[in-house]
């Protein structure tokens, strides 16, 4: 009898560690702004997703948009979407949808590709002993701190491909970081399912030609009754140059 | 948005009332809301991933209350298209 209850204690106890899975929250910092991220992984089917939270975006400190120029009345911020994002990841591959004005898009980021170097440079964050991986990812470069003590190949926005769970990710210019706030473990996490239906299916470079085309203020244009100037366009984002336009180069 | 045109007019009387501690300025408000200089908008457009591009309305030459009514003509035009704005804290108007 003793027996017997060793032996179910101990296959409870397996599957917990077999199914308990592990949800991660992180912040997400964009040029003087911080919005919340979470990064889910199904063990079962090899699959994670981070949900770009932009409801929760905040501004952390005033940016440049505040300055006026003395021949401007107003300054507006205006913002392409406020649709929370989601990064389906599947090993190296990664689809993502975004909001884009009035349309959804899936977007197939088919020419992802991180090439990590990995030092022996070590040091404890909140608690986690990390050790740091660099890379160069399209046109930013990377410092990142993970951790072997949580295994995880996925990471927060597009990262994937290390050893260990993503502590904290800073961009060189210190525009864009992520950074791991909290844990939370579960008996079962859902992979969230967005219907996709009505969704543009494109590849990136698709969308970043519709993108660049709204960003240079090619919408709409024929509608408007008054007289509107766009200052050249270029990309200054996270993301500065793709693989086809390095190609190209 | 009308409102922030009319603050702006207090912050133009507040600021002529502080200048007027050795001397009398007198501030025509009127003459200010019917006086007509050129009025542009400028917007920024943020994507997702912090890239920026830039814009500028042109609402011709106008006074500071009819800047405001273009300046709110514009962000509709904007709303129609698409665009979104978190609130009004993204929106900075100045007159003087």
């Amino acid at each position: 009898m003793k027996k017997n209850k060793f032996i179910i204690v101990f296959f409870f106890l397996l599957s917990l560690i077999t199914y308990s899975q592990n949800i991660f929250h992180y912040s997400y910092f964009v040029k003087g702004e911080v919005r919340e991220g979470v990064l889910l992984y199904d063990k079962n089917i090899d699959q994670a997703v981070y949900v770009d939270l932009l409801s929760t975006t905040k501004k952390t400190q005033k940016t440049e948009d505040k300055k006026i120029k003395e021949d401007v009345v107003a300054v507006i911020t205006a913002r392409t979407t406020v649709a929370d994002r989601f990064f389906y990841k599947k090993e190296n591959k990664l689809k993502f949808t975004q909001g884009l004005l009035k349309t959804m898009y899936l977007v197939d980021d088919e020419t992802l590709e991180i090439n990590w170097k990995l030092d022996k440079i070590e040091k404890e964050i909140e608690g986690l002993k990390c050790q740091r991986a660099t890379t160069q990812f399209r046109g930013r470069e990377w410092e990142v701190w993970y951790t072997t003590e949580i295994p995880m190949y996925y990471g927060p926005w597009k990262f994937y491909g290390l050893p260990g769970l993503i502590v904290l990710a800073k961009e060189n210019n210190n525009e864009f970081w992520f950074k791991l706030e909290r844990t939370e473990t579960k008996n079962k996490v859902d992979i969230p399912v967005v219907n996709v239906k009505d969704y543009k299916r494109v590849t990136l470079q698709e969308f970043d030609k519709d993108e660049s085309e709204i960003m240079e203020g090619k919408d709409g244009i024929a509608s408007r009754n008054y007289n509107e100037e766009i200052k050249p366009y270029k990309r200054n984002g996270v993301e500065l140059i793709y693989e086809w336009e390095e190609e190209n180069k | 948005m009308r409102k922030l045109v009319f603050s702006a007019l207090a912050c133009v009387a507040f600021a002529g009332s502080s200048l007027a501690s050795n001397e009398v300025i007198a501030l025509d408000v009127q003459e200010i809301s019917n006086s007509e200089k050129p009025c542009t908008i400028e917007v920024k457009v943020t994507n997702p991933d912090g890239s920026t591009g830039t814009r500028y309305g042109d609402g011709g030459n106008t006074s500071l209350i009819g800047c405001g009514e273009f300046m709110d003509f514009y962000m509709n035009d904007l709303r129609e298209r698409g665009y979104t704005f978190d609130s009004e804290t993204d929106v900075v108007l100045i007159w003087g």
